[in-house]
């Protein structure tokens, strides 16, 4: 038989003869026990990675694969969550803003301690600095108020919610949409899921403009209509731009109403069918459109090799992590 | 300057605060320990006094980056946040029943 790997005849490659099985079965709760591959709960994380490409998905999602050569964008971005997460608890419980302010300073200093980044505008120091100037400009007196469900702060919530699609055959399983909202606040009178987003670039309208259509937001609007029973009318972002020697703030506003909401609902039992043809076939195939989006992916180079080889490099250059979107914060 | 001791970057009474305007942030941020002291130690062993050391200095390079965003010139200032935020809309979206 001719090697798949080398041979000049398309015909012989089997996509299934690329990486061996052995290495894909990680634990995740979020996969059916049942039907190999066939995802039962899905984030925004999970749905994002489907639609960049189904190899990025298989390799991030299903296996759980991060490159050791982590990004500073995405240790920055987690660590600006998990600051402003904790400051909004600590605010929740009572606690006042110079209080909270240390505390989460405290916290995060600890939690960051040997994250070495050469990067100029996203490092331990700037970090640290854009949690304080963030809560000083946002944090005292936020008009976005904290809503509370029953009586409880809306902060930090996680969120299940059953589809009305299962995977069909002899043992159907239901579908779930899940994830983890910041938190619900009023504002002006409404309902908004708030959001933070990082930005290396200058905040403008057009970047505001990015997140309509965008499914991460519309999951949120839709988890805080339907898991939270709010009418949500969109999700605020709070843009924060890391320069070297600066942050800048700006707030905006994504708005989802009841059709949009609704068409992305229907698009994503779409999609989620589609992963499910995918899991049956044992074959992700590569979008190679998307290979030098959102700043080239990071599995670019292993894509480039051939599919005999692809394995020694992911061993070499990535490590699992498993992303499982049923464990709550 | 031991950091283990209360310092004048502390909260207690004549501390030089980043929000003063009687004190000059330059001032403020020399008379701090360097940054990269507090930064290069075991944060399990930063007191309290350190941690607001952190907070007071990252506010007073906030006040003295925006004392030059206020003298730069006007080309080169960036638009003004009332400018380009995005109002609310004002929906109704009633219960979306889905």
């Amino acid at each position: 038989m001719n090697d798949p790997n080398t041979s000049t005849n398309p015909s012989a490659v089997t996509p299934r003869q690329f990486e061996p099985l052995s290495t894909w079965l990680p634990k995740n709760t979020s996969f059916s026990a049942n039907s190999f591959g066939v995802q039962l709960a899905w984030d925004s994380t999970s749905m994002g990675a489907l639609k960049k490409c189904p190899r990025y998905y298989h390799y991030t999602v299903m296996r759980g694969l991060r490159s050791n050569h982590e990004s500073p964008h995405l240790t920055f971005g987690i660590g600006m969550h998990r600051a402003l997460e904790h400051y909004d608890k600590a605010r929740a419980a009572g606690t006042e803003h110079e209080t909270a302010i240390r505390d989460t300073v405290k916290a995060e200093m600890i939690r960051t301690w040997g994250w070495a980044s050469d990067h100029t505008a996203k490092n331990r120091e700037t970090f640290i600095r854009a949690i304080v100037w963030y809560l000083d400009h946002f944090g005292e007196s936020d008009p976005a108020v904290t809503v509370s469900i029953n009586g409880v702060p809306a902060v930090e919530l996680s969120f299940r919610i059953k589809s009305d699609i299962d995977t069909g055959g002899g043992f159907p399983e239901p579908i779930l949409l899940c994830g983890h909202l910041d938190k619900i606040v009023d504002f002006g009178g409404q309902k908004w899921v708030l959001d933070r987003k990082t930005t290396g670039s200058t905040i403008s309208t057009q970047w505001f403009d990015s997140f309509t259509p965008d499914p991460q937001f519309s999951q949120y609007a839709f988890a805080g209509a339907v898991g939270f029973e709010y009418p949500v009318a969109g999700v605020i972002v709070d843009g924060i731009q890391c320069a070297v020697g600066f942050n800048r703030f700006q707030r905006g506003f994504a708005p989802r109403p009841k059709a949009i909401i609704e068409e992305w609902y229907a698009d994503t039992m779409y999609w989620i069918r589609l992963a499910q043809s995918f899991a049956e076939a044992s074959h992700w195939p590569m979008n190679d459109k998307s290979c030098s989006m959102y700043g080239g992916c990071a599995f670019r180079s292993i894509c480039a090799k051939p599919p005999s080889v692809r394995e020694d490099f992911l061993q070499a250059n990535f490590h699992q992590v498993q992303w499982d979107p049923m464990i709550p914060r | 300057m031991d950091p283990s001791e209360p310092n004048d970057a502390g909260s207690g009474s004549g501390a030089p605060q980043a929000g003063n305007p009687e004190a000059p942030t330059s001032t403020v941020i020399a008379q701090l320990a360097p940054l990269a002291e507090l930064f290069a130690k075991d944060p399990l062993e930063l007191t309290d006094a350190e941690i607001d050391t952190i907070v007071i200095a990252m506010r007073a390079k906030r006040n003295l980056w925006a004392q030059a965003e206020a003298t730069a010139s006007p080309r080169a200032k960036p638009r003004k946040a009332a400018e380009i935020t995005v109002a609310p809309p004002s929906l109704d979206l009633g219960d979306l029943g889905i």
